[in-house]
């Protein structure tokens, strides 16, 4: 047990050093290096890796210049879509979006069959929150389902959980972004939701 | 000259309506976020897409960055994230067969004024960290190098550092390993 931990102590000491960090205990180091031929051999291949590691990867000189152009075009593609968007904040939509809803409400519950069927095409660039992610054609097919979407699975900070989503397919913990989902995969998500 | 100003500085001007403060600090950092995301997604291709993508994120959520923590760790969580993103949606593209062409990697960078060494060196630890997971290929960027603590790279990540050790050991012996095959 203790040799495990402190060849991990060690290693990261090693780590430490190579990055030109000082390291506390650096005799103690040296001592246990003169001891333990698998920590010798991990420093051997830090420093060879060291070297192979020190190659920076720079933008090629043509995508120097345009880069920031490049950036700049998508950021201001991005504000012409969103600006058309605004629309869905106005008070007079957010009135009328809000009559729909209590409407729809009870249609709903004086209705024992309610339609079930939802496009959320129909609300087109529906503003999901204040990350802006925004769902297009995209047809979701069932009311609860959206419910759930929305609560508990899609909308986390306007990132989509893969640890909730995907429990079973992904092995990760990392966020992603529901903007690179095409409709095509956002309908398998569903339909592998529907199934668990 | 504008690219010495400081983050801080820029930050502060773009937030007080200076657009032209945006475009500064992306040229400034736009190496920087292009060499964390080249290794990470191993090809010069999805880096440009991701550092793109790097960039307009950043412009929307700039005005969330409080200063708490230094700009260039927000710069790594962002890049690494993107570059994640990226590479998890070509598996889900693969997993749903949406994409039967198979896309693979490929290294198409092609800077004339770079050497042919560096070339070598830089396609070879390329062809290697690309068989590693992403997240350990992530881990190892980041650490080896990036040279970031593991208490920096748990902070990105969001996850602990105990497993972050393990990862990276594993990656260093993978790699070593590989690298080795290459050179006998």
């Amino acid at each position: 047990m203790s040799k495990q931990i402190t060849c991990e102590h060690i290693r990261e000491s090693l780590e430490e050093q190579l990055f030109g960090r000082s390291v506390p205990d650096s005799d103690r180091v040296k001592q246990h290096l003169e001891s333990c031929e698998s920590c010798r051999s991990y420093v051997t291949a830090l420093e060879k890796l060291n070297e192979v590691s020190g190659v920076e990867h720079t933008l090629p000189g043509y995508e120097q210049v345009r880069f920031s152009a490049r950036v700049r075009t998508r950021i201001e593609e991005k504000k012409a879509a969103r600006s058309k968007r605004t629309i869905f904040a106005r008070p007079a939509f957010q009135i009328a979006a809000m009559l729909i809803i209590i409407v729809s409400v009870v249609f709903y519950m004086s209705n024992t069959e309610p339609e079930p069927v939802f496009v959320l095409d129909e609300i087109e660039h529906e503003l999901i929150d204040s990350y802006t992610f925004y769902y297009d054609e995209m047809e979701l097919v069932d009311d609860d389902l959206i419910a759930d979407l929305y609560n508990d699975y899609l909308f986390g900070d306007g990132e989509l959980n893969y640890d909730v989503l995907f429990p079973v397919y992904f092995d990760t913990d990392f966020y992603y972004d529901i903007n690179q989902l095409t409709p095509e995969e956002i309908d398998y998500i569903i339909q592998r939701l529907e199934e668990v | 000259m504008a690219l010495e100003i400081s983050d801080n500085d820029l930050i502060k001007e773009f937030l007080g309506g200076d657009e032209q403060s945006f475009n500064v600090l992306v040229r400034k950092h736009q190496d920087f976020v292009y060499n964390i995301v080249r290794k990470i997604t191993g090809n010069h291709e999805d880096a440009i897409e991701v550092s793109q993508r790097v960039f307009v994120k950043l412009y929307d959520q700039l005005e969330t960055f409080s200063g708490g923590s230094a700009f260039t760790t927000w710069l790594y969580r962002i890049a690494t994230n993107e570059s994640l993103n990226l590479l998890r949606s070509r598996k889900v593209k693969r997993w749903l067969r949406l994409d039967e062409t198979g896309r693979e990697f490929r290294d198409q960078t092609s800077d004339p004024f770079e050497t042919v060494v560096e070339d070598e060196k830089r396609e070879q630890l390329d062809r290697v960290l690309r068989t590693l997971p992403d997240r350990q290929r992530t881990v190892f960027v980041l650490r080896m190098h990036e040279g970031l603590t593991y208490d920096e790279i748990a902070d990105i990540l969001g996850v602990t550092t105990g497993s972050l050790k393990a990862t990276f050991f594993h990656a260093v012996k993978k790699v070593t390993k590989a690298l080795e095959n290459i050179y006998e």
